[in-house]
């Protein structure tokens, strides 16, 4: 049983993205672009190492409208719009983001030991009550403030370091004036003083956009290889004056003698302690500070090849909201595992997909396994999908809300009533927006991870309303500079092509004419994707050694009683 | 992989007018200041501390729980409390809709957003602040007072920052939870 719940929570469906393969794919593209359209369907090997770079559940994906193709994080760009602090959830404005240096500058800190966040607290000891003493207080919250910062996991208290806070708010303005008595910081303003004099003379040709200047050190970059001529720049930079640096490093004599001295291991700060620390990495305990938290950002995703917008989130930093949000979840079928048997060796099993059509219009899906081809035989297993094409029914929200009906798919659009009456050969269940499809599996090797390829493509009817769509989509076609819109095109199949063909002057010449012809022909035109995905299936099991759950236990377990038990099993397998 | 049907026997749970599914076998204490949204599950052995309500008189909301929320077995909510000003008091707690938390799990939380999934044998510390979109994975332990931005999955112990949630977790939590109950189906034994 647990075995069986370690295969189910080792399933997987993920799907390819071809862009870290751009390059090769283009090649062939250029050459070969009249050739048949199933030669250009790239090849894909499960067995790859790159397969975990290029391969991510539906969930990470997004889809590209424009170049109707999938996009994965790899291939969009990203562009922040809004800094904030994960802790007190504020909004900081990019122009004071870099001043900030990229941290909180309110009350949220660091945990110096445990990195956990700090709270303020009040002294336990309460302010002097007696309004005679008043005198004698003032006198003692310079010595000792009221607040300080705490820990709630590690309890450490930053009285430890003696840093405590005369009010309870502003903590980090209250801590700037140490904070820009540091020596590194002092030492990075001097030099970054130095230098500014020098930038500012060769002049600030900023063709970047606004929202990358923020980053530091981008406007010399521009300068440099964006802007002017290469050698105009070049000069300057070698008519910068000397350098003389302001601190200087203090002799660590007397450190690495405490060192050498230590007994007691907790006295040296950890390596997380000290990455955390970077301005000085410390080696003890005691020289660690609360360190501001770090911003977090909300970012714009774009297609790396169109430069449209796939991700825009709101502005607001608490807004979960997105105003556009092209996720692949809501435009390409998503596959399910629906049922998977345990798998044994030699024995023929049969799982069952489950494919969701998230779209309004029915998709027809094709599967192969390789390039046509719905029967394989490699050297782990031997696969062949019982239902190589099928249809599924488009999506209708009015399902969301009676979910309990079971004869659903009867009531669908009459293409599916027909289709239902027909006996389907493999087709496990329809059902509102989905079908299951039957593949059967027969392993040939014990191997700890089974898993196989499936080339999905599948076309959907695009109405005569969304013809803009289909003519959108042909100067892409034309280009066929970027290797996904080539690759986008090839899965079209023969019959679809020349309506794309005839697309492509209307859009260039005249609009009207063209509508006038889509009337004429008045079929809907079909839109078509391929994508390879990678199933995984968990482990092979042989039937002949296979052995009861308790060896694969915990280690320990294995250790005390379950020892005897296992021997006479392999005992009386071998027998 | 596709969860399969979890069948109950009948006579455990009683099901609201609103859907909501609640064990025999759980544990909820003050009733009248518990709010379920519909279509809630509230599985076996499950506490609700209702009856920790603020010093003082009058009716209040004690635990406000959403729709379509998940409490598997032996997850514990309870409100937080602090002694504020010398007064010791129990605030209440309010979890959004689309809420899974796991088995095992103590909750001792302010507030929980929508859309959260919360793993197993996790504790959330008192008046933790968790946003939408969430993920806490299993076994983690969040500090007291802890904030847990959206889109964040917070791991360990104590929990830390670990990855960020694609944008669609929105639609997947949400699928996730009607499809949990959908397939939270009673059986006569």
């Amino acid at each position: 049983m647990s075995q069986q719940i370690d295969a189910r929570q080792r399933s997987y469906v993920h799907y390819y993205c071809p862009c870290p393969d751009v390059s090769k794919s283009n090649n062939n593209t250029g050459e070969d672009e009249e050739e048949d359209i199933v030669e250009s369907i790239p090849d894909f090997d499960v067995n790859s190492p790159r397969i975990h770079f290029s391969t991510f559940p539906i969930s990470k994906l997004y889809f590209c409208d424009d170049c109707h193709q999938i996009r994965c994080p790899r291939c969009v760009q990203e562009e922040i719009v809004c800094y904030y602090c994960p802790n007190c959830l504020f909004e900081v404005p990019t122009a004071s983001v870099k001043s900030e240096r990229n941290r909180c500058a309110r009350n949220c800190f660091q945990c110096p030991i445990c990195q956990n966040t700090l709270t303020v607290v009040a002294s336990t000891e309460p302010p002097p009550p007696q309004p005679s003493a008043s005198s004698n207080s003032s006198t003692s919250t310079t010595s000792g403030a009221p607040y300080y910062l705490s820990c709630g996991v590690c309890r450490w208290d930053s009285q430890e370091i003696g840093m405590t806070f005369e009010k309870a708010t502003g903590l980090a303005l209250q801590l700037q004036k140490t904070e820009d008595e540091r020596p590194d910081v002092k030492e990075f303003d001097h030099l970054k003083d130095h230098f500014e004099k020098h930038l500012r003379l060769s002049a600030p040709s900023t063709t970047l956009p606004s929202s990358l200047l923020s980053i530091p050190g981008i406007s010399s970059f521009s300068n440099r290889y964006g802007g002017g001529g290469f050698t105009h720049p070049q000069q300057k930079s070698d008519d910068v004056a000397k350098y003389n640096n302001t601190i200087k490093i203090e002799n660590d004599d007397n450190l690495v003698h405490d060192l050498v001295q230590l007994k007691d291991v907790n006295q040296i700060t950890t390596l997380t302690q000290r990455m955390n620390q970077l301005s000085d990495q410390p080696y003890k305990v005691e020289r660690l500070q609360p360190q501001r938290i770090h911003l977090r950002t909300k970012r714009v995703k774009r297609c790396r090849s169109c430069r449209h917008i796939l991700i825009k989130p709101e502005q607001k930093a608490q807004a979960t909201r997105f105003k556009i949000k092209l996720v692949a979840l809501n435009h390409i079928p998503k596959l399910t595992i629906t049922s998977l048997p345990k798998l044994f060796l030699n024995q023929s099993t049969e799982i069952i997909l489950k494919f969701s059509n998230p779209l309004y219009e029915e998709i027809i899906v094709d599967l192969a396994l390789k390039k046509d081809e719905t029967t394989e035989t490699t050297e782990y297993a031997k696969i062949k999908l019982l239902a190589p094409h099928f249809n599924i029914t488009p999506y209708n929200e009015v399902w969301e809300y009676d979910e309990q009906d079971f004869n659903i798919s009867s009531k669908g659009r009459p293409s599916s009533t027909a289709s239902a009456p027909k006996p389907d050969i493999g087709i496990y269940e329809r059902r509102g927006n989905y079908t299951s499809v039957k593949i059967e599996i027969t392993p040939l090797a014990e191997v700890d991870e089974l898993k196989f390829p499936l080339l999905v493509t599948y076309a959907n009817k695009v109405n005569d309303n969304n013809d803009n769509e289909t003519s959108g989509d042909a100067p892409a076609n034309d280009s066929s500079t970027a290797a996904e819109t080539v690759s986008s095109d090839k899965p079209n199949t023969d019959a679809d092509k020349p309506n794309t063909d005839a697309d492509k002057p209307d859009t260039d010449v005249n609009k009207p004419k063209t509508d006038d012809t889509d009337k004429g022909e008045s079929t809907p035109t079909t839109k078509s994707l391929f994508f390879w995905t990678v199933i995984g299936l968990g482990p092979v099991v042989n039937p002949a050694t296979v052995k009861p759950p308790a060896p694969t236990r915990s280690p320990l377990t294995n250790n005390n009683s379950n020892v005897a038990p296992t021997r006479t099993n392999i005992n009386s397998g071998k027998a | 992989m596709e969860p399969p049907i979890v069948y109950y026997p009948r006579s455990e749970y009683i099901e609201t007018d609103t859907g909501n599914k609640v064990s025999r076998k759980s544990v909820i204490c003050g009733s009248q200041n518990i709010i379920l949204g519909g279509k809630t599950i509230i599985q076996t052995d499950c506490v609700i501390r209702g009856d920790l309500r603020r010093t003082g008189g009058g009716h209040a909301v004690v635990v406000a729980i959403g729709r379509y929320c998940l409490l598997a077995k032996g997850s514990i909510i309870r409100p937080p409390y602090k002694t504020y000003k010398g007064i010791f008091s129990y605030y209440p707690m309010k979890i959004g809709d689309h809420v899974t938390i796991g088995e095992g799990s103590i909750v001792e939380a302010a507030t929980i957003g929508s859309f959260v999934h919360i793993g197993k044998n996790c504790v959330i510390g008192r008046f933790a602040i968790i946003k939408d979109c969430c993920r806490i994975e299993d076994n983690t332990v969040i500090p007291p007072n802890t904030v847990v931005p959206s889109f964040s999955i917070y791991e360990g112990s104590p929990g830390m920052f670990v990855d960020e949630l694609p944008e669609c977790v929105q639609d997947l939590y949400e699928a996730k939870t009607k499809d949990y109950y959908s397939k939270f189906q009673s059986k006569d034994s």
